[in-house]
């Protein structure tokens, strides 16, 4: 009876319980999207540094050398020598050391010059193709071959710079020759090429007369080549060593608050959802006293009547909880669509955030019936049926 | 089957209504007279334990229960089946069928079987509104409305039949199919309390209950005197 008194009660008012299910989905779904995605964009820049222990580049800021080398995101300082690449890869503390040279792009996506190791460092595998065996050959990553609609046997040129409005360098076209796989990592986004199609393409750019690369990624045999390799690095004249995980811890502490306002926002969403469900229960409450009077001249206990009251707003959250989680998906689907391509969202995941942000609202629903709760049980049921 | 004596009710530090002592026994029934503000639906609120009945303020004894002793929730549990009360708003919930809304204290009770609900569709039968039931109230005349809600108050059998103001508002056909079924109520073994200041009311017993039924009289002064039988 109970059931169907609440299912009465909710169908009795659809615009009303339409709009307070909005009302609360919004709310959970906003919440959720913003600590889970922040979760999502965390895990994805820890992804892209996976197995990075060292960045060697030129000397400059720390920071730039891998914002530039593992995100892309920035300029490098300047080339290093391949010789000295060639020396750290000899030393007995270093497991790899894979160097790259990168400064052009096309469709926005970088254009790595580098060696056979680079594809299987990152996972890559070939979903169409070849490796490239020749310069000016390109390997390119998933998102590029979607963006870009670049096909195998299509050629291209590179613009100078990371957009696309860089000089074009017209006379070395690439060569599509294969097509990865995607991977959730930043590989996904770049194009692949050997390092002498970049020595090729800026031939005479240089004051260098060695072959060079821009940087060096340096993964250590054990803990103690993370400890020690930098600082041999550092000694050596024009090689910077970075720490990708230091790095990007100090950058994130220094974002720390925007985390923290970011929560505390998604906190007053949660408890906006909450009171407008307080609200929509004391609206129905005050609309239904009478009902509620004449259940309780029937026979219905106080205990039933807080089920009833407490069972309407539970189906209420249960109802928005299913509307957000639809919200939430739609969220991770247009941010791994459209903002971050190739980003890994984990599913299982948010719906770990879901259940947890359902069971939080759950229980600020039940604190939420309190109110109109204690007034729905001092009802006085003489007055009601009295009255006229 | 119901014995009230010397009961009293404090409705304010020196406002007190007097109920005076009678007694009710199955197949017999009361009717409650008295002006407004007389305590005519204060009584029916003690009888049925919706208002408690306080401390040194007379006793009464229900089905065998002394009611002052009753707790909160036992005095609950004294509807629907000892007492059935038609309250003075003979308003039906909008959320449910006619049907339904006379199942209603079966329902809350979890006892509406089969045959319960046989029972509901006979009485909305007895009631001239069968062909109601599978709608809305809302689509109900007044009289109507006062009909379903006396079914509700019968469907559970109940001991004792709480009416106040039953005919309140009704045209003379309503009037008389409900003093009617009250009326057959007593005469089946019910008994009855009777609520009302329609002055039409004793002669519609009369010509309904063909002399089988006695109502008996109980006149509320409006203010302290000790009420009783006539």
């Amino acid at each position: 009876m109970t059931l169907k008194l609440i299912r009465r009660f909710l169908a009795d008012r659809p615009w009303q319980f339409a709009l307070a299910v909005m009302l609360c989905a919004l709310g959970m779904a906003s919440a959720i999207a913003i600590v889970w995605l922040q979760s999502v964009l965390e895990q994805h820049a820890r992804r892209q540094a996976e197995g990075i222990d060292i960045v060697v580049g030129a000397k400059g800021s720390a920071l730039q050398n891998v914002l530039a080398a593992v995100y892309y995101l920035d300029v490098p300082n300047g080339n290093i020598s391949l010789r000295e690449v060639d020396a750290l890869r000899a030393n007995p503390q270093v497991a790899k050391a894979i160097p790259i040279g990168i400064g052009d792009s096309v469709g926005g996506a970088r254009i790595v010059g580098t060696t056979d190791e680079f594809i299987p460092f990152y996972g890559g595998t070939l979903a169409s193709g070849t490796l490239a065996a020749a310069p000016m050959d390109a390997v390119i990553g998933a998102s590029v071959a979607r963006r870009t609609r670049l096909k195998l046997g299509d050629s291209f040129v590179g613009a100078h710079g990371l957009g696309d409005t860089g000089d074009a360098h017209d006379s070395y076209p690439y060569r599509v020759v294969g097509i990865l796989n995607p991977t959730g990592r930043v590989i996904d986004e770049t194009v692949v090429t050997p390092l002498e199609s970049v020595w090729l393409v800026h031939e005479g750019h240089s004051a260098s007369t060695e072959p060079e690369a821009t940087f060096a990624l340096i993964q250590a045999k054990g803990p103690i080549g993370v400890a020690t390799l930098p600082r041999l690095i550092n000694a050596r004249p024009g090689l910077q060593a970075a720490v990708p995980a230091l790095e990007s811890a100090r950058l994130l502490t220094s974002f720390d608050w925007v985390a923290l306002v970011v929560k505390v926002f998604a906190a007053i969403l949660v408890v906006a959802a909450m009171a407008s469900l307080l609200g929509a229960l004391l609206q129905a409450l005050a609309r239904r006293e009478p009902d509620l009077a004449l259940l309780r001249a029937m026979g219905a206990t106080r205990g039933r009547l807080a089920g009833l009251m407490l069972g309407e707003s539970l189906v209420l959250i249960a109802v928005a909880g299913g509307v957000a989680g639809g919200l939430v998906a739609l969220a991770a689907w247009s941010f791994q669509t459209f903002a971050l391509p190739g980003v890994v969202i984990d599913a299982g995941e948010g719906l770990l955030y879901l259940l947890a942000g359902l069971g939080i609202a759950a229980m600020l629903a039940a604190l939420a019936t309190i109110p109109p709760l204690r007034r729905c049980l001092s009802i006085d049921v003489a007055a009601q049926l009295s009255s006229r | 089957m119901l014995t009230v004596a010397d009961l009293l009710h404090r409705y304010a530090a020196n406002a007190a209504i007097s109920f005076g002592s009678f007694a009710l026994d199955a197949g017999q029934a009361i009717l409650l007279r008295g002006g407004s503000g007389a305590g005519k639906s204060t009584l029916l609120h003690l009888l049925c334990g919706v208002l408690p009945i306080q401390a040194q303020s007379g006793t009464v004894v229900l089905a065998g229960q002394s009611l002052q002793t009753l707790s909160r929730s036992e005095r609950d549990g004294l509807r629907p089946y000892t007492v059935g009360w038609m309250p003075q708003r003979q308003f039906l919930m909008t959320s449910l069928t006619v049907l339904e809304n006379v199942l209603l204290p079966a329902s809350l009770a979890d006892h509406a079987d089969e045959t319960t609900q046989q029972r509901a569709m006979a009485l909305l039968q007895s009631f001239a509104i069968a062909d109601l039931a599978h709608l809305r109230p809302q689509t109900l005349s007044v009289g109507q409305a006062a009909r379903a809600s006396l079914a509700r108050a019968l469907v559970t059998q109940p001991k004792l039949l709480l009416a106040d103001e039953p005919t309140a508002a009704l045209d003379a056909v309503s009037s008389r199919l409900v003093i009617e079924q009250i009326a057959r109520y007593v005469q089946g073994g019910g008994a009855a309390i009777i609520a009302s200041h329609d002055p039409a009311i004793h002669a519609l017993w009369d010509a309904v209950s063909d002399g089988n039924a006695t109502l008996a009289e109980i006149e509320l002064p409006t203010s302290g005197q000790s009420g009783g039988p006539k």
